[in-house]
């Protein structure tokens, strides 16, 4: 590789938290931000509790960004821009002015909504099976929120203008690896010398029907039968039935430690190594032998120059879905033989849900925190392991630890997988 | 680990494209400026305003259904399949056995412009029942979908941002490097570049970059048209007028296109010549000033001098012509001042299938421009908007043809450039 990359700001917003830094202190005092979503609950969805962002919030943001000229955007687009300009504010950057810089930003597919979805059904024919389009667009004259004007790309879009990142722009969208793979593209077009500078994050906003449904009739939502919302995901834990779903957004600046050795930036963390791949195994499933997460996690380890050895702790792709804990927790023993349960584990996701794309980003940036403060994070609500899950070391409470190397994994349906290599600024 | 100064090739092609079922196909219609978009049809519409599109036809999508593998196909959208059985003939094209590579050596690309999941046809079962039990309400229709079966049980698989690169990497049994994207020529753009990163740094031997999708979705449809973006089709496939005093609007289409790329000295190891060399990709983004007359020339002027080409070492451009007559001015006066008066072929090939998303269909036409040494006339231009631009019209030229700039601009504002040129040009 050509250059070390540092990352020199962060920003979040995610569940309840308006930064990284409060979220990271939330987790640590275990406080969870998955709530029932009244909304969701009185369209019908039995499984309503998520780590949501309250419409008010994203009433504010869209007053902000309105002021600020920009059209009606969609919520992950409002996320976005606010968690973006937050971090390159803390990296206290004028990216304006850097000329070798790219943007990766991942999102999912935005959704159609519940009022989108019985607006057309409203012009359906049941005996033809058909929708009757142009009743539809008459009635819809005036609407001006529909799906196309929801791209993927648009906080992308916005991002590039307002920064003027005019050459590398990419949006991937690889599911639940997408966060942990932006940041990692980001790391490797600086690391191999093609940029200088890299706004890297995700974005996601789930929390709302059409996602709901759709992961609730796959089964991998977990069932919620009168528990508190905030018990619910319990990662690697013997009870976990299934995730929850969570919205949020996180950037990182990534520059080349040389770039930002000379404009005198502070620098917050590595990262250090990074692999993303397919398994080419099965659509809904990965191996339950652990085998192809633990060839991705090889493979990012190789890739920063370490050795199993070097690494402190795992921030675990964790979802709390029977399936995905076991196969995580056969990686981790296949990879790390005898010292598994001398690595701490933690999962952030029983405390803010699974935002899909930007669980990712946003897990990498709490690890830099961790790495920062020398902390481990708990995973909320784990109490006792399974057959399988038994002899990881789970972490149950914030911990001060002596932490050089953290491994972040995300693993995305589809079997795609990332896995990312952060580490600590030398003392 | 690859030299970073390694040549990428694509070295195969394939693609289904309304009445395309090759390139072959394509360019044989775009020499007859002869086009495949037709009335509109759709088991889930009922529309008299949205008249005409580039359809994959019945037969076309029967045959991608074939090309993939059985246990997969209730996973995977109609455009994933499309991309499957491009995919099939790309590497056929490219005499490449992925069998011969080691899996964890063959990057997967995607590139998907796919609106069409969920929608409405998702759903119709749950919400046929709410209107005949005369119970249309959300509560009702959650009801249908959680306990009756009321949706497709795999519409989370299907409606993710990644279906077509998860069931690609299961049909060819990719587990290498990969990448997977959502949005028009975005998407496209960033699937070609992590490919050429993925094969220049040595992450991978092989990439393959598929690009997927349809505009046949209802509130997309519906949202374009509300945009006045589509034309009325008053003259059936005569409707988009690329670059023409008559252009009333675009005629959308669907369909797929896949390239295979590898290192130079990969295709030579494999002795095989390639059909082009990548020289360069860039784009710009205009999003809040679309209508700005400088973003999509800039990223042009941009992209030629960061690969150290000269204007005059282009022998043809193949531009956007979106068929709607304020998107057309603008392209041409971006190109007018991008040309500066210089005498260079512009064709574009939107009239023959319609306004495709993310389908590279530029780069496709650039393709074959390359291998027979012609420019193809532009497709029902009869009067041109611009008179300082050298618009191919009426005739195909027979011209040497070593290097091709393809210009694209999308509907929101972003612009992007490849340069493409013989594998034996320098």
């Amino acid at each position: 590789m050509a250059n070390k990359v540092v990352v020199t700001g962060i920003g979040l917003i995610c569940g309840q938290a308006m930064s990284a830094n409060e979220l990271f202190e939330r987790i640590s005092q275990c406080q969870s931000s998955v709530r029932k979503n009244e909304k969701l609950a009185a369209y019908g969805v039995t499984n309503s509790a998520c780590s949501f962002i309250d419409e008010q919030v994203l009433a504010a943001l869209d007053v902000q960004c309105r002021e600020q000229g920009l059209p009606q955007l969609s919520a992950p687009a409002l996320l976005a821009i606010y968690a973006a300009a937050q971090a390159i504010e803390n990296a206290d950057i004028d990216v304006k002015s850097i000329e070798r810089k790219g943007l990766f930003l991942a999102c999912n597919k935005q959704s159609l909504e519940a009022e989108h979805l019985l607006g057309l059904a409203k012009h359906f024919d049941p005996t033809t099976g058909k929708v009757d389009l142009d009743m539809f667009m008459e009635m819809q004259r005036h609407e001006k929120q529909s799906y196309f004007h929801k791209r993927q790309d648009m906080a992308a879009l916005v991002l590039a203008e307002r920064y003027e990142f005019d050459d590398v722009v990419m949006t991937p969208g690889d599911a639940c690896a997408a966060g942990g793979i932006a940041v990692g593209t980001g790391y490797r077009y600086i690391a191999q010398g093609e940029l200088d500078v890299a706004l890297v994050g995700a974005t996601e906003a789930m929390c709302n029907y059409m996602p709901m449904l759709s992961f609730s009739i796959l089964g991998a939502l977990a069932p919620q039968s009168g528990e508190h919302p905030a018990s619910i995901s319990c990662p690697f834990d013997k009870a976990r039935s299934g995730f929850v779903m969570g919205d949020g957004s996180a950037f990182l600046m990534l520059e080349s430690e040389q770039h930002a050795q000379a404009r005198g930036a502070k620098i917050l963390g590595y990262v250090s190594g990074f692999a993303k791949q397919t398994e080419s195994w099965r659509i809904t499933s990965s191996p339950k032998d652990g085998s192809d997460y633990a060839r991705c996690m090889s493979d990012a380890i190789a890739d920063a120059g370490l050795s199993i050895n070097d690494i402190d702790h795992i921030n675990a792709h964790g979802t709390s879905t029977e399936q995905n804990d076991s196969c995580e927790s056969a990686a981790i023993k296949k990879l790390f033989g005898e010292r598994t349960v001398s690595i701490p584990v933690t999962s952030n996701k029983s405390a803010i849900g699974h935002s899909l794309a930007a669980s990712g980003a946003i897990e990498a940036a709490l690890s830099i925190i961790s790495l920062q403060q020398q902390l481990l994070l708990p995973t909320l609500n784990f109490c006792e392991g399974d057959e399988d899950t038994a002899g990881i070391n789970v972490v149950q409470q914030a911990t001060p630890s002596k932490i050089k190397h953290i491994l972040s994994n995300s693993f995305g349906f589809g079997g795609e997988n990332s896995v990312l290599i952060l580490s600590a600024v030398a003392e | 680990m690859a030299n970073a100064s390694t040549d990428i090739f694509i070295t195969g092609t394939g693609c289904l494209l309304p009445g395309c079922n090759n390139p072959a196909d394509l360019w044989q219609r775009l020499l007859e400026k002869k086009c495949a978009t037709v009335p509109y049809t759709s088991e889930d519409i009922t529309t008299q305003i949205i008249s005409w599109f580039g359809h994959i036809s019945p037969d076309q999508a029967a045959t991608a259904l074939a090309a993939v593998p059985f246990k997969l196909r209730r996973y995977a959208t109609p455009a994933s399949q499309w991309g499957i059985k491009a995919t099939v003939d790309a590497l056929t094209n490219a005499q490449l056995d992925l069998a011969c590579i080691a899996p964890e050596r063959i990057g997967l690309f995607t590139a998907q412009g796919d609106y069409s999941y969920p929608s409405l046809p998702s759903f119709t079962a749950g919400v046929g029942k709410a209107i005949e039990q005369n119970n249309l309400n959300l509560p009702a229709l959650t009801n249908e979908f959680l306990n009756n079966r009321g949706m497709d049980a795999f519409l989370s698989i299907k409606g993710l941002s990644n279906n077509s690169l998860a069931i690609a990497s299961l049909a060819f049994g990719t587990r290498g490097d990969c990448g997977a994207y959502v949005q028009n020529k975005s998407a496209t753009i960033a699937a070609l570049r992590s490919a050429v990163m993925s094969l220049r740094y040595g992450y991978s031997d092989v990439a393959l970059v598929i690009c997927t999708g349809t505009y046949n979705e209802a509130l997309t449809l519906t949202e374009l048209y509300q945009q006045n973006l589509l034309s009325p089709a008053k003259q059936g496939a005569a409707s988009q007028r690329p670059f023409d005093q008559q252009a009333d609007g675009s005629i959308l289409g669907e369909g797929a296109i896949a390239l295979i790329l590898e290192t130079r000295a990969h295709a030579q190891k494999r002795n095989v010549a390639g059909l082009a060399k990548i020289d360069g990709i860039g784009n710009k983004t205009a999003f809040l000033t679309v209508d700005q007359h400088n973003n999509y020339h800039h990223c042009a002027q941009k992209l030629l001098q960061k690969a150290g080409l000269e204007l005059d070492s282009v022998d043809a451009i193949v531009a956007t012509g979106a068929g709607g007559k304020k998107a057309d001015q603008q392209e041409v006066v971006q190109l007018e001042q991008l040309l500066n008066g210089k005498d260079i072929p512009v064709t574009c090939a939107s009239a023959i299938t319609g306004n495709l998303p993310a389908c590279p269909l530029d780069m496709l036409t650039a393709l074959q421009m390359l291998q027979h040494q012609k420019i193809p006339a532009i497709a029902n231009l009869t009067n041109p908007i611009g008179h300082q631009l050298h618009l191919v019209q009426k005739e195909s030229l027979t011209q040497p043809v070593q290097r091709v700039l393809t210009l694209n601009r999308c509907y929101t504002g972003f612009n992007s450039a490849v340069v493409l040129s013989s594998p034996s040009y320098q």
